[in-house]
This record gives structure tokens, sequence and C-alpha cells, in this order.
């Protein structure tokens, strides 16, 4: 027996259960002790108070680190926590084996978190931080199985869309926190006004919904949320349905009395709200793997609510609470139920699925209240929201009662067929024969099916008992959203023949017989369209992508040619445009003299030899020819400096020219003969950007001699040089006294050159001798 | 014989500068004379103790001055100052020198060319860097840009016999002198001009005018000293790497000794960044009206195009060159605010993002020292699996560049992620 034997052998039992879906069960306890926390607040809250605390975080931009809890805000981070304590069992039954489970608990928490401060954030900066967060950390959720190319992709789409919109959203709160005058969401719901009377309204308004329809996939953004489903499904149930996606519409509602209520905000949110859900479900139907289904029923539900938050008003708002809190219950359960089919079955395309009801109870009955509430039958909770969306809808006068009733009741209709999909499909469709699924099912652990349950069995609690269960934490939502106190009815039985009542019967109806006879043409026509509904944004959204990158390229090829002659090219270019724009809007060119009047002979003379040395350069054919163009523009100068009174000028100005001629020389010696001439239309580009810049510095020089200047310069030297520095000769006095210490810095310049040379020469010459190896290998010659 | 009176000079305030050159020169003999050609990393160690001397050095006059906010004390009739401003710059370029000679060390045998020089080059560069953020005066700063140039020139030709590296340095020295070009002519013009090559005196000139408003001729001393600006900006453009004046940014980084890369992206901009500062806001504030748009449209070109270049890189070393060519435009936007936040938010942004991109550099010399070139991306993939502290420290700075400015890192290194997926070994990142 082995000393290592004795600590494993007791051990075992522990690491094996936490290994096979224990851990689930430890971790869950952390959103469990959390659902519970939040749940104490719900007395305080419901009777109207808001809490709120605040921690100073960069102070001098008035940002702090502020949290407020409220009735929309609970209702948020109770379903964030709740559902996410579900979802943390289940992924234990789930993930099992899973080598790298830690690495996904890690990601999952981090999105919990960055969920739970975002809903909370009482400052647009923590929301904006937090908001982020949840982008960054479903990327990595989606991306978690990263061995497959097609979650990556899915995971940078998803990324990409979410970021973007992040982007724009930052902008829009940004603006918001201009025209409202703070950071702080509670002074901004009390400033509502300011906000909405600003300049600023409408570009803020666009980008905030750009912000919001990203996030929560609406129309046209909404091709990324399928796409995500590349996600392992305990993902997929917590992120792409009930929380994640779900940020745009809380951002929606938390700053519905910031920027809503207005004509435009109405109706952009019931436009895109409305064609989303449609589309949605229209997608939806004609999908065969059960997670794509759901995904588009999901993207259906998202239309909805940003629909009613559009349509705002005590009704529409409490039909949006209602319905979330409705939707989050069964997408969460439904998800999970797909996943548990996969799961045990090792497949998810329905056509292939059959005569689960036996196989796996438990999770068919949580399927059957989940389908049931999704569908809206009474008694569960999903029929008491679609009773309030049809109030709402039909009473929304200021917009379109009869088209978005329509679109509701076309949604609402393909909805219970999806419903009819994933419930009659898998579960009671007698088994074939020969099963086509990889496995035969069988119930899951519990840890996998107890989740599905809890959701299941709190529809059908919840719909049973609204009005005393669920109508005081809406009504609370709904008082912080519309900032007023609000008392609405939350019921089950509606009171009479209601209009809603009989919509709502109809729709039912409608839903039934569509399933038995519809559902294979709306497959047939779903099929046909899918090229254009589904895939048209996914492929304009990878053609913006490969369009960037095809630019990023053209850029590289135009700007980065590795040739200094066409970054010379670019330099010059670029300082004759931001020059001759300075000197044409700002100089002065009343006093400048055009012509040279009064030049005498010899100017003319130095002029005419500089200008030949300049053509000489330009169009030598041999290297030797052009240097000695070179070198007579230079003595030009020299002379002009001559005639001009300078001697001193002439003095270092000839010896720099002979001495740089004579090195030029030394150096063409050892050059190759100029053979490969550049092209005529090569030459007419340099020669017009030459000539531009030539142009520029003339204007310049022309313009800076014509000033007549108030204070010049040369009486101070004239009158100080002797008295102070000693000295008859000014350029002198000027070097070695007024400017000493300018002499001294350029001398050691010149002394650092030096060295560096030498230390140049030696690591050539030391490099040949040393080590002729490294030399002729040329590994790292690129 | 009457006797010439000096004016006084406080050497006080030129003291890390003056410990620093000092330093260079003594050790530059030292490596000569005292240390064999096979112990040259001893020299390394030297330059190492010179940064601390500085440091110390620094220290003292920090608190035996008092320098604190508002502190302010010329010299040399007010060529340089000593100031909090250029303190705190003054600890992030020591930083920097200690960094890059400490990842110089083993970089140098392991490619065959370690000469002693490099310390003290290294050195003179720092002392440039720090006089080009105490200077307040065009004369001073054109100083600081040339000893700053004229060793980066020969650094980076340093990597013999690579030709990359020559022909980098080459392009570095061709393009710097035409920048230097640039800045003496807009010195010459704004002498001209405002009489002064004095910062405070430069604005106090200007502000004596009438205020410059669009629309308005200026008087003619005005313009020149508009048009003298223009050109120093240009030359400044040049040396931190803003575009159209950045092409020679991922040649010379992709060139250049990894070291030298990494202390010429955060040396240089620092440096040059401090300086421009300077200029702006002590000598051209009341031009305001004509810098803002023009540093606007160069801030807002810079940023797209080193952003969008970056994404089509496959050489790491050339990514990061374009990385730093956008982060110059997001600098830029701090000294634009031209206010006392603006100029916090600089210090601070110089400090991160010198740690941070030193740091990457560092990642790549570590590879480099195992014997993998890690130049290309695609070098990157499963970099977990062989060395997780190496690729660990390599994401927290990647994702420290991207926290610093998100489009640029986040697409670029998904992108670097996407490429690696078609050659199907990609694991991390």
């Amino acid at each position: 027996m082995t000393r290592t034997d004795v600590p494993r052998s007791g051990t075992l039992p522990l690491v094996n259960w936490l290994s096979n879906g224990g851990s689930g069960w430890v971790l869950g306890l952390i959103p469990l002790s959390l659902t519970l926390w939040f749940a104490s607040m719900l007395p305080p809250i419901i009777a109207g108070e808001v809490l709120r605390v605040s921690y100073s975080w960069i102070p001098s931009l008035d940002v702090a680190l502020a949290f407020r809890v409220d009735g929309l805000s609970l209702v948020f981070a109770l379903l964030v926590v709740g559902i996410g304590t579900m979802i943390v069992i289940y992924a234990g039954g789930y993930m099992a084996g899973d080598s790298q489970i830690g690495r996904f608990y890690l990601y999952l928490f981090l999105f919990m978190g960055a969920m739970l401060g975002l809903v909370l954030a009482d400052d647009i900066m923590t929301l904006f931080v937090f908001w982020e967060l949840t982008s960054i950390s479903s990327y990595l959720l989606i991306g978690y199985k990263h061995a497959y190319n097609s979650s990556r992709s899915a995971a940078l789409q998803a990324l990409l869309v979410t970021g973007s919109g992040g982007l724009a959203l930052l902008a829009g709160l940004i603006l918001v926190a201009i025209a409202g005058g703070s950071t702080s969401i509670s002074t901004l719901i009390e400033q509502g006004d300011l906000v909405r009377e600003s300049a600023l309204y409408m570009p803020a308004l666009v980008l905030v919904c750009i912000g919001a329809f990203t996030k929560s996939a609406q129309f046209p953004f909404q091709f990324w949320l399928p796409g995500a489903m590349a996600a392992p499904t305990p993902v997929s149930a917590y992120l792409h349905s009930a929380t994640m996606v779900k940020a745009g519409v809380f951002l929606l509602a938390r700053f519905t009395p910031i920027l809503g209520e207005t004509p435009a905000w109405a109706i952009t949110l019931s436009t895109f709200g409305a064609i989303t859900m449609v589309l949605g479900a229209y997608l939806s139907v004609s999908q065969v793997d059960l997670k794509r289904i759901l995904a588009f029923t999901t993207v259906s539900s998202l239309g909805t609510l940003v629909m009613l938050i559009g349509i705002g008003g005590e009704y529409a708002i409490t039909a949006m609470m209602v319905f979330l809190v409705v939707h989050s219950l069964y997408k969460g359960c439904l998800f999970m139920v797909a996943g548990s089919i996969d799961h045990e079955t090792g497949t998810r395309d329905v056509t292939l699925l059959g005569g689960l009801r036996t196989l796996m109870p438990i999770t068919f009955g949580a399927t059957v209240l989940a389908a049931l509430s999704m569908s809206g039958l009474p008694p569960l909770l999903g029929f008491v929201g679609k009773e309030l969306i049809y109030e709402a809808t039909l009473d929304a006068h200021e917009l379109s009662p009869i088209l978005l009733s329509a679109a509701s009741v076309v949604g609402k209709v393909l909805m219970i067929i999806a419903a009819g999909i994933v419930v009659v499909v898998p579960f009671t469709r007698a088994q074939r024969a020969k099963p086509e699924a990889p496995r035969v099912g069988h119930e899951p652990p519990l840890s996998m099916w107890l989740g599905p349950v809890i959701l299941g069995a709190l529809s059908l609690l919840f719909g049973a008992f609204p009005t005393q269960l669920i109508q005081p934490i809406t009504n609370s939502g709904v008082a912080a959203i519309l900032n007023e106190a609000v008392e609405v009815e939350v019921k089950l039985i509606p009171s009479g023949l209601t209009p809603y009542f009989m919509l709502s019967v109809l729709t039912i109806a409608l839903g039934f017989v569509g399933y038995w006879f519809a559902r294979p043409t709306l497959q047939r026509v779903g099929n046909a369209t899918e090229g254009l509904l589904e895939q048209g944004p996914v492929n304009s959204f990878n053609a913006v992508v490969n369009g960037m990158q095809a630019l990023a390229r053209w850029q590289t090829r135009v700007l980065q040619s590795g040739y200094i002659r066409n970054y010379l090219r670019i330099i010059v270019s670029s300082v004759t445009l931001l020059v001759s724009y300075a000197l044409l809007t700002r100089a002065d060119f009343s006093r400048v003299q055009w012509l040279p009047i009064g030049a005498t002979v010899l100017e003319w003379v130095i002029a005419l030899a500089i200008l030949s040395g300049a053509g000489l350069v330009v169009t030598a054919q041999k290297r030797l020819n052009a240097l000695a163009g070179l070198g007579l523009v230079g003595y030009g100068v020299t002379l002009i400096f001559l005639f001009f009174g300078a001697p001193d000028l002439v003095m270092t100005q000839f010896s720099i020219e002979t001495l740089s001629v004579l090195l030029f020389i030394l150096v063409l010696y050892r050059l190759p003969v100029f053979s490969s001439v550049s092209s005529e239309a090569e030459r007419i580009r340099d020669a017009i950007v030459a000539g531009a810049a030539g142009l520029m510095v003339t204007l310049m020089v022309l313009v800076t001699v014509s000033g007549q200047l108030e204070r010049l310069l040369t009486p101070y030297f004239a009158q100080n040089s002797y008295p102070e520095g000693r000295g008859r000769n000014v350029v002198n006095v000027i070097l070695v006294d007024f400017r000493g210490l300018d002499t001294m810095g350029e001398i050691s310049v010149i002394g650092v050159a030096a060295i560096g040379i030498v230390v140049l020469l030696r690591l050539r010459l030391g490099g040949e001798k040393n080590d002729p190896e490294t030399v002729s290998t040329g590994k790292e010659q690129l | 014989m009457e006797t010439i009176l000096f004016p006084a000079v406080d050497l006080g305030v030129i003291a890390p500068m003056f410990t620093i050159f000092t330093w260079a020169s003594v050790l530059l003999l030292v490596d000569v004379f005292l240390i064999p050609s096979d112990s040259k990393r001893f020299t390394g160690y030297l330059a190492l103790a010179g940064v601390l001397a500085t440091g110390i050095v620094t220290l003292m006059i920090q608190v035996g001055r008092a320098v604190g906010p508002g502190t302010s004390i010329p010299s040399f009739s007010g060529m340089v100052v000593l100031d909090s401003f250029g303190l705190t710059i003054t600890w992030i370029f020591l930083i920097i020198a200690a960094i890059t000679i400490a990842i110089s060390i083993n970089y140098l045998p392991q490619h065959n060319i370690e000469l002693g020089e490099f310390y003290p080059l290294i050195l003179f560069a720092t002392g440039g860097m720090i006089l080009l953020g105490q200077s307040t005066n065009l004369i001073m700063i054109f100083l600081g840009i040339e000893l700053l140039s004229i060793t980066l020139y020969i650094l980076t030709a340093f990597f013999y016999p690579r030709f990359t590296s020559e022909e980098a340095g080459m392009k570095y020295l061709l393009l710097g002198a035409f920048a230097a070009g640039f800045f003496v002519y807009g010195i010459a013009l704004i002498y001209g001009g405002a009489g002064t090559v004095d910062l405070l005196e430069i604005g106090a000139f200007i502000a004596a005018q009438p205020a410059v408003v669009p629309g308005v001729l200026p008087s003619p001393e005005v313009s020149l000293v508009m048009i003298g600006g223009g050109l120093v900006l240009v030359a400044f453009g040049f040396k931190v790497a803003l575009v159209p004046f950045h092409m020679w940014t991922p040649d010379v980084y992709e060139g250049s000794p990894t070291p030298v890369a990494a202390f010429m992206s955060v040396g240089t901009k620092g440096a040059a960044f401090s300086a421009l500062l300077r200029v702006l806001l002590i000598g051209l504030p009341g031009l305001q009206v004509f810098w803002v748009p023009v540093l606007g449209a160069l801030a807002a070109v810079t940023m797209i195009v080193g952003n969008i270049g970056a994404l089509q890189q496959t050489n790491v070393k050339r990514m990061l060159a374009y990385s730093s060519i956008g982060h110059a435009g997001y600098i830029l936007l701090g000294i634009m605010a031209a206010n006392e936040r603006g100029t916090e938010g600089f210090l601070f942004y110089i400090l991160a993002y010198a740690l941070a991109n030193l740091g990457a550099f560092a990642v790549l010399i570590a590879l480099e020292k195992r014997g993998e070139m890690a130049w290309s991306l695609d070098d990157f993939a499963g970099l977990w699996r062989r060395q997780p502290m190496l690729a660990l420290a390599m994401a927290i700075f990647m994702i420290s560049l991207a926290g610093v400015h998100p489009p640029q890192a986040f697409l670029a290194s998904s992108w670097s992620l996407r490429r690696r997926g078609k050659v199907g070994r990609g694991r991390w990142c």
C-alpha cells in the first residue's frame, strides 16, 4: 500500500460525485442564496421603496459605481439568479464528465455577475461596463466548444454584432448624459423632460435603440441569435432565452422615463418589435432543429416585448412585465428539455425523434406545462400574458390598433404551431419501428429534470393565482418604468366576453387548426423563403466583415508599399495640402510682390544657374550628372548669401556643399549603374507632386518676406553682441554665447552620432570576422 | 579685463538628465577599457545601475525641491523647466529604459549582436527623452528630438546582418532627416514671427496680438507663427507616427531588434507627445482655432488607419506597430482636450500603454529566446500548451491594449483566431 492510496480512497466518492454532476448542486447554492436574498427585498419594493447604494468611482467625471433596486431591476435580478440556480444545477448534469467544466462555470458565473450588475446599475457608465461584460462573457460561452469552427465563427458574429451595438449605445449614453446633465439613472429619470426636449434627443434615441436592438436580436439584427445556438445548451437556455437577450429589453424599459413617451419612440419600437415578432415566429415553424425552433420563438418573443414597450402606457407595460416572466419561465424550461433530449438521444432533429413520452415521462410533463404556457392556454401564466398583450394592442389608439393586433395574432398563432412541434412531434408521435435517433432516450438524472419541472410548475402556479402572486411585483415594476404608481389588475378569469378574450379564443382555435392542417404548407413556404429572410442578413453581415478585411488589405497595399519613395510622395503631398490650406485661408497675399521687379542682372544670372541646376538634377540619366546639378544649386545659393552680406553663412554653406558633393561621389562610386528609370506616367505624377510642393514653398517664402514685420530681430543682436558677448562677430556670439547651450547640445548630438557610426562599423567588421555562419545562413533575412 | 557675468543656472533642474548623460559617457569609456568582450552583459547591469541612480537623483530632486502640482522652476534662461509633469514623465521614461535594458541583456548575445555600446546608447536616448519632457524652448526640443532620433537610427540598424534591419535604419534615417527639416523650418518661421523660441514668450506674444478667429486674416507675425506651427506639427506627426506620416513604423519595428522596437514604440512616442503637449498648451494655446481641427482630423485618420491596418497583419511586430499607430491617435485626443484632465489622462495612458506594450514585446523576446521566432501570428497557435505562463502574460497584455482601445485588439485577436482556425490547430487566444 503506497502512501498516496490513503487519501485517495477517502476522497474518491466525493471527487466522483463532483465530476459527475455534483458540482452543479454545490455551485447552485450561490445563485440560490442570492435568489433568497433578492426575494427578501420583495416586501419593501412592493411597498414602493427604492433601495440605492453608491460608491465613488471616477469622481472627476462624476461617475459612480451606483446600484438601484426598484420593481424593474428586482424582477430582472430574480429572473437572473432564480433561473440561474436551475441552470447551474442543470449544467452540472449536462456537462458531467467534461474535462473543462471549470472554465465553463467560470464564464457562466462571470456572465451572471455581469447581468446582475447591468440590471441593478444606477449609473449609465456602470450600466455600460456591465453591458459590455455580458457581450464578452457571451462570446466566451458561445465559443466554448472552441474546437469547432462553427462555434468560433458564431461567437465572433455575436460579439461583432453586440459589440458594435455596444459602441452605438456608448455614444447614445454619452449624449443622454450631456442632454440630461448627469450620469445617474435616478437623476435622469427625474429629469426626463430635459433629455426629451434636448436637440440631442433624436441621435440619442437612435443610438440607444441600435444598442438595444442588437442585444435583443431585433430586426434586422436578429440573425446572430440562432447562430449563438452553437453554445452548450445550458448557455442557450440561460443567455439566449432567459437573460442576456433581455438586456436590450431591460435597457429600453429602464430608459422609458428618460427617452420614452414620444411619438418617435413609440413608432420606432412598436414597428421594429412587431416585425421581429412576426418574422421570428414565421421562421421558427420551418425549422427542424429543436434549439433553432426555440431560438426563433425567442426572437419573436423579444419582438413582442419591444413592441409593448413602444406602445407604452400602464396596460402595455404591465403586459410587458407579465410576458417577460411568462417567457423566461417557459423558454428556460423548453431549452433545458431540448438539451436533455439531445443529451439522451444524441440528436435535436425533430424529424428523427418520436415516442419520448413513455421514455422520459417527467421531462414530458414539464414540457407540456411549458408548451401550454407558450401557447397561451388557461390556466397557465401564458394565457394571462396573452390577454394583457391583446388588451394593450387593441387600445394602442395612438398607433394602429388593428395592425398591431393582427400582427400579435399572427405571431401567437405561429407560436402555438411551434409549441406543437416542440411537444407533439418528439414526445407523442408514435415511435417508429426502427428509431432513427442515435440512441434510445431515457429519463435524464434528477439534476436535469428538476429545473424544467420547477419552471413548468411555476408557470402553472403563477397562472392559477396571478392576482396574488404576480400582480404586486408587476405593479411595482411598472411603477418603476413609468415613474408613477399604478394599479393594474392581473387576473386569470376574463371579465366577461371582452374583445381581448374573443381574440384569445380565436388565436387558440387558429393555432390548433393551423398545427393540424397548415403545418406542411407553412414549412414549404418557410423553406422557400429561408434564403431571403434567414440567410439575407447573415450574408450582408458577412459582406460587411469581408469588406472591412478587403479595405485593410487595400490600405496596407497602398500605404505600406515598403518603398521609401512612395512614403515620401505621400508625406510631401500631405504636407503640401496641409500647408497650402493654411496659406490660402490664413495668409495675407495683398502685399506679395509677384514679379521680380528691380532684380539686378547678377541676381538673374544666379537664379538661372540654380534653375538649370535643378533641371539637370531632374533630367539626368546618370547619378554623377544629377550630382553636378545638385552642386550647382548649392553653390548658387551660396552666391546669394555672398551678395546679400552674409559672409559667415557663405563659408559654412560652401564647405558643406563641397563636402557633401565629395561624400556623395564616394558613395556613388560603390553603387550599381542607374538602370531602371520610372515610367512616363509615374514621372508625370511625381512632377505634379514635386511641382505642387515647390509652389507651396515659393508661396510660403513670398508671404514670409512680404509682411512688414513690426519688430526686427537683427538690431537686438547688433546692439547686444559686444556689450554682453564681448565679440564683434555677431554670428559667432550668437553661436557660442546667446545660444551656447544649443551649440553644446548639437555638438553632443554629433558625438553620439559618431559613437553610433563606430558601433555599426564594428558590428559589420566584427560580424564578418567572428561569425561567418550568421552571415551565410541568412535565416533571419526576411 | 572685465569679468563676464554668467546667467544664474540651477543645475538641480537638469539633475536627472545630467546624471544619465554623465553615466552614459562614463559607461562608454568603462565599457571600452575595462569590460572584456565576453562579459558585455556587465555593461548592461551597469546601465541598469545608471537608470537606478538617475531614479534616486530624480527622487531627491522631487523631494528636495518639493515638486508638486503647480511647481515650476525654470532654469538656463527658461529653456528647461522642473515641474511635476516633467518629473512624472521622467519616471515613466526611466521605467521604460530599465525594462528595455533588462530585456536586452539576454537578447543581444542570443542574436550575436552584443556590443557594449548598445547600453550607453539607450541611456543617451533616455536622456534625450527626459530633455524633451522638460524643454520649454523650441531649440531644446529640437535638440532632444535629434538626440533621441540619431540614437534610434543606430539602434534600429543594430541587427547585423539582417537586411531588414539595415533597410529599417536607412528608411528611418532618411524620413527622420526629412522631418527634422520640417521642424527646423518651422522653428525658423516661428522665430521670425514671434521673435523668440521660448514657448512661454511665444504664448505671451500670441496672447498680446488680436485674438485669432476663423475667417479673419491674422497679422503677418501671427500667420508666420501659424505656418511654422504647422510645419512643427508635421515633424511631431512623423515622430509619433500619425497618419499620413506613419509609414515608417511597421517597417522599422519589424526590422529593428525587438528590444529597440519595444523602446521605440513607447519611448519616442511618450517623449515626442510630451514635447508636443508643451508646444501646444504653452506656446500655441492662442492658436487653438487653427490646430484643433487639424489635429482632430489627424487623430481620426490615425485611429482609423491604424486599427484597420492591424486587421490584416500576420506578423506580430507589424501588428504591434499598427497598434501603436492607433494608440497615437487616442493619445492625441487627450492632448487636444487641452486641459488638466487631458494632461492627467495623457500621463496615465502613456504609463499604461508603455507597460502593456513593453510586456507584449518582452513576451516576443522570451519566445525568440526559446528558439521560436514568433513573428507570425500562426506561431502563437497552441502557445498555451507549450508556454502557459507566457501565453497568460501575452493574453493580459493584449487585453490591456484592448482595454485602452477595444476595437482594434479585439478584432485583431479575433481574426488571428479565425486564421488559426483554418490551419486547424488553434486553441488559445
